[in-house]
C-alpha cells in the first residue's frame, strides 16, 4: 500500500536527486505539469530548479560518475583488504599448524601435503583477487606498489627516486596504478620493453613518464587497454591529456606524464 | 624476535620454535617491538610480517634504521608475495604460507648471536 502523500515533502523538489530530476526535465512539457501544478512555486524551489536546470546534464552525469568509481574503488579497497587480513591469515595460520601437525606426527605426511596443497592454491588465488581489486602494496604507497608490479611482471625497468615516492591521494595512487599497470600489459603483449621512470619533483610533484622501445609513440596511438584506463581516469576527473602526455593533478599533490 | 599482527599465526610461529628450544619474543605491534629494540632487547632475528595496521613493516624497518639501532637481520613474512618486498633490507622472504621447515632453513641460515 502506498504510504500517504506528505504536501510539505512532495513541494520539497530540492530533495529529488539529480537521475530523478535529470529524467524528469527530459519529460514533456505536458508530463511535468502536474508536478508544477501539485508544487506551489517557492522562491527557494524556483531558485533551486531554476540553477539544476541551467547545469548542463553532463555535468551531472559526470559527478554521478565521479561518486560510483570513488565508491567502486572504496568498495574494492574493503573487500581486498578483508581478504587479506582476515581469510589470506586465516588460512597461512590453518598451513602452519598442519605443517606443525605434520612434524610432530610422520605419519600424515602424505595427507598433510595434499591439505597443504590445497591451502596453497586457495592462498595464490585470493592473493590474485586482492591484486584485481586493488594491490595490496599500494597501501604502502605508490612505490612499493610499483615496485611489487614490476616484479610480478618481471620485465619493466623501473626508475624510482631513492627517497621513494611521497604519499599521494589513494585514488590518484590507484588511478596512476592501473594506468602504467595496463601499459605496461599492453605493450608487453608487443614485446616491447618499457622504462617507468619516476621522479619526486618537491612539492608533492611526482612525474611518471612511461617510454617504451618506438619513443616517437604518441598518446592516440597508444593500444587500447592503455587508451581506457587513460579514460577511466580522466572520467574520473584526474587524469587529463596535454598535448601527447597524460597529465595527473589531484589538487596539489601529483602529476604524471605518459608519452 | 616475532611480530605478527595476526593472531593465528604468532601464536602458531612462538608454539613452534619454542617446541625447538628457540627463545621467542611475540609482538602484536611493529610499535611496541621498536621500544623493546630501543630498551636494549638484542634478538638473533626478526620475523617481520609486512602489512600491519599502524606501523607497517618498511616503516619499521625505517625505524630501525633512524634510531642507529644494531643492523639486525630480518625475514619478512608476507601474505602479498614474495615481490611485496623489492627493495627493502631483507634478509630473506617468506611467503605465508610458508612451511615450517622453510621457516627452520631461514633461520638458520640468517641468524646471528644475539
Amino acid at each position: 500500500m502506498n504510504a500517504p502523500v506528505d504536501p510539505r515533502r512532495e513541494g520539497a523538489i530540492e530533495r529529488v536527486d539529480a537521475e530523478v530530476l535529470e529524467s524528469s526535465l527530459r519529460m514533456s512539457s505536458r508530463a511535468r505539469r502536474p508536478i508544477v501544478r501539485r508544487t506551489p512555486p517557492k522562491a527557494s524551489s524556483s531558485r533551486t530548479r531554476e540553477s539544476l536546470v541551467r547545469t548542463p546534464p553532463r555535468a551531472l552525469v559526470d559527478s554521478a560518475w565521479r561518486e560510483l568509481q570513488r565508491e567502486t574503488d572504496e568498495l574494492r579497497r574493503e573487500i581486498a583488504r578483508r581478504l587479506h587480513d582476515s581469510s589470506m591469515q586465516k588460512i597461512a595460520a590453518a598451513a602452519m599448524q598442519l605443517s606443525l601437525l605434520e612434524r610432530r606426527h610422520r605419519d600424515l605426511g602424505e595427507s598433510v601435503a595434499e591439505v597443504q596443497g590445497l591451502l596453497s592454491d586457495c592462498s595464490r588465488e585470493l592473493r590474485e583477487i586482492c591484486h584485481t581489486l586493488r594491490p595490496p602494496m599500494l597501501d604502502l604507497g605508490l612505490g612499493p606498489g610499483l615496485r611489487a608490479l614490476e616484479n610480478r611482471l618481471g620485465q619493466s625497468r623501473l626508475v624510482l627516486p631513492p627517497e621513494d615516492l611521497p604519499r599521494l591521494d589513494p585514488a590518484a595512487e590507484l588511478g596512476a596504478y592501473r594506468v602504467v599497470e595496463s601499459a605496461l600489459l599492453s605493450l608487453y603483449d608487443q614485446d616491447e620493453r618499457v622504462t617507468v621512470d619516476a621522479v619526486h619533483s618537491g612539492r608533492g610533484i611526482v612525474t611518471l613518464t612511461l617510454i617504451g622501445r618506438q619513443r616517437s609513440r604518441k598518446t592516440k596511438n597508444l593500444p587500447a587497454p592503455v587508451l581506457r584506463a587513460i579514460a577511466q581516469a580522466e572520467a574520473r576527473g584526474r587524469f587529463r591529456l596535454v598535448g601527447d602526455h597524460l597529465r595527473l593533478d589531484v589538487g596539489f599533490a601529483a602529476t604524471s606524464a605518459l608519452r | 624476535m616475532l611480530i605478527d599482527d595476526d593472531p593465528n599465526i604468532r601464536d602458531v610461529l612462538t608454539e613452534f620454535l619454542r617446541e625447538l628450544d628457540h627463545e621467542v619474543a611475540p609482538f602484536a605491534l611493529a610499535e611496541n617491538a621498536l621500544a623493546a629494540l630501543q630498551s636494549g632487547m638484542r634478538p638473533s632475528l626478526i620475523l617481520l610480517d609486512l602489512m600491519m595496521p599502524g606501523m607497517d613493516g618498511p616503516a619499521f624497518l625505517r625505524a630501525v634504521a633512524s634510531a642507529g639501532l644494531a643492523d639486525f637481520p630480518v625475514v619478512l613474512i608476507t601474505a602479498a608475495g614474495r615481490n611485496a618486498a623489492a627493495g627493502l633490507p631483507v634478509a630473506q622472504v617468506l611467503a605465508k604460507p610458508f612451511r615450517l621447515d622453510d621457516l627452520l632453513a631461514a633461520i638458520e641460515a640468517h641468524s646471528r648471536p644475539a
